[in-house]
């Protein structure tokens, strides 16, 4: 019975012929006197038949179609993520494009930034960047700004930073009505009433002297024109610098109308009138000299100078009825182009920026 | 047993060279490639499926995620066996997967699997029509074909898919070592058990053979 057992496990693979030469033997040799083994060898053939005949089916409708339509989804899905996250025929990793774009983004909206203090601020420097790109490389190394001029135009982008902030901090002092200013708000119904005009400069200058304690900003406007910084007389000695000197009057009128758009920001700007204009003279140091005695016998005060090459910059505060006859005698001594000029401002005192400059 | 309609391109191999062409194709992004191989293998495919689950709608399913799959995968396909060896282990994983959860749901539901295999079964319409078209032979045909497809569901997983491998799809021995990643000596084993084990199941339900 064992051995009929054991024959009939090897029953299957001896149908197909794989058994070894020895196992097939011994598998014959019990066939050929065993029925039963016979028999069950007939049931395993029928049934293996059975089993190899079963009828293939056939696919539904559409089948192929079916499984295609959703490869193409696949593959479509597929380019969606590569175009986003591959996009070029190599594979650059995912955390080298965010680096990218994180810094692109940083570089813009630290640009950005600059732009919006630069319209905020009128007297802060240009933007770092573009600033650099006008300047020429010198090739001594720029001696240390000055102290007074430290507020200013810096050769590197931090110290840049910082006189914007400074200036920021400035301008929010100027936001806050200084004394100064409340006491040149009370002076001003002295001088309407008693239709004074305000001729010494010293009186202007000795009720500015007692704001020094309180706020520096004033002083640190007239230091900002009495010296002059080092980088922007080389920026403007550059031919970028004097390429355009249209351009450039437009930017600087710009500025200077600027604070009235904002005068939310800069309320004490914009508060007083201002005004701006261009001398085109043959002698530039004695037509400096006539435009101060100018101003000084129309009784204008704060003067102050600025000298770069091939140009100077006085600026003065000055009643508005008598900015008409400093205009007059102006233009005696050049060609004078009016960019920005305030109308008729009787009594209020006047902004006045006056750039003379060689033909 | 001539009734039986078995039809002959089943068994041949496929063009191994023409099958890797369209691979290569697809794996340059040429999604339009995979239609030659889905409509050389599709009906292989789910021949196969639907004898190892023995239902219809199931292996349709089945089929279709199998190839979707292989279209995911087959960037990685690098041709150390053929398309269509690579693409049956594929097949039947999702098979075995498919009657692992159907286990699983016929334990929560209380049903015996001898007793959903013998409802299963069922697309007569998909039967591959024969010669005969007499009713009565058809009807006997049609109850053999069940029974013998109720002895393939009541096999364990590993002797099934040996069996249908083999015997149903025409697998050679290498092919079936290489799908299934087993060693030869278990795969003759298992396939005699197998063998073994149809024909007392068949016995037992038919009768005498």
């Amino acid at each position: 019975m064992n051995k009929c057992h054991d024959i009939q496990k090897l029953l299957p693979l001896y149908e197909e012929g794989i058994l070894s030469d020895a196992e097939k033997q011994v598998v014959e040799d019990h066939l050929a006197q065993c029925p039963d083994c016979r028999r069950e060898k007939a049931f395993l053939q029928k049934a293996d038949q059975l089993v190899k005949n079963l009828p293939s089916v056939e696919e539904p409708p559409w089948f192929q179609q079916k499984i295609m339509a959703q490869v193409r989804e696949e593959a479509g899905k597929k380019s969606f993520w590569q175009k986003w996250f591959f996009p070029f025929r190599f594979r650059v990793p995912v955390q080298i494009v965010a680096t990218i774009v994180i810094a692109v983004l940083a570089v813009y909206i630290y640009r950005s930034g600059d732009d919006q203090v630069q319209r905020i601020l009128p007297g802060a420097p240009p933007p770092a960047m573009e600033d650099q790109a006008q300047q020429i490389p010198s090739p001594a190394p720029a001696p240390e700004p000055k102290p007074q001029a430290g507020k200013e135009v810096s050769s590197t982008v931090g110290q840049k930073k910082v006189a914007v902030l400074e200036k920021r901090t400035k301008d929010k002092d100027s936001v806050i009505p200084s004394d100064a200013s409340r006491l040149r708000e009370k002076e001003m119904p002295e001088i309407k009433s008693q239709g004074i005009q305000v001729k010494d400069e010293s009186v202007l200058k000795g009720s500015y002297g007692t704001e020094a304690s309180v706020s520096p900003a004033p002083q640190a406007e007239v230091n900002e024109f009495k010296s002059v910084p080092e980088s922007v007389a080389d920026s403007e000695k550059s031919p970028a610098g004097r390429a355009s000197p249209a351009i450039e009057r437009k930017k600087e009128a710009y500025k200077m109308a600027a604070p009235s758009a904002v005068g939310s920001m800069a309320p004490s700007a914009a508060a007083q009138p201002q005004a701006r204009i261009f001398v085109r003279v043959d002698d530039l140091g004695a037509a400096t000299v006539e435009v101060e005695r100018i101003l000084t016998r129309h009784g204008a005060g704060k003067v102050t100078k600025k000298v770069t090459q091939g140009r100077t910059t006085v600026r003065a505060e000055i009643i508005g009825r008598d900015w008409k006859e400093v205009l007059s005698g102006l233009k005696r001594i050049g060609t004078v182009e009016e960019s920005s000029m305030s109308g008729d401002a009787g009594e209020i005192l006047i902004h006045v920026s006056i750039e003379i400059s060689v033909r | 047993m001539l009734w039986m309609s078995k039809t002959i391109e089943d068994k041949e191999a496929p063009d191994v060279d023409e099958d890797m062409k369209h691979v290569r194709a697809c794996q340059k992004g040429d999604a339009e490639a995979f239609a030659f191989l889905v409509e050389r293998h599709s009906k292989k495919m789910l021949n196969m499926a639907y004898r190892m689950l023995g239902d219809y709608d199931e292996a349709c399913d089945v089929t279709q995620e199998a190839f979707l799959a292989a279209f995911r995968s087959i960037a990685g396909f690098k041709g150390e066996s053929t398309f269509s060896t690579w693409l049956c282990r594929i097949v039947i994983n999702y098979a075995k997967n498919r009657l692992k959860q159907r286990q699983s749901l016929s334990r929560h539901e209380s049903i015996s699997l001898d007793e959903a295999a013998g409802e299963q079964g069922g697309c007569a319409a998909c039967l591959t029509a024969s010669n005969e078209s007499h009713p009565g032979e058809m009807l006997e045909r049609r109850e053999l074909e069940f029974c013998v497809q109720r002895c393939i569901s009541g096999l364990d997983e590993d002797y099934r898919e040996v069996l249908v491998m083999r015997d149903i799809q025409g697998f050679s021995y290498e092919e079936i070592r290489q799908t299934l990643r087993i060693p030869d000596g278990t795969v003759k084993s298992r396939l005699s058990r197998a063998r073994l084990a149809m024909k007392d199941c068949l016995k037992n339900i038919i009768g005498d053979l």
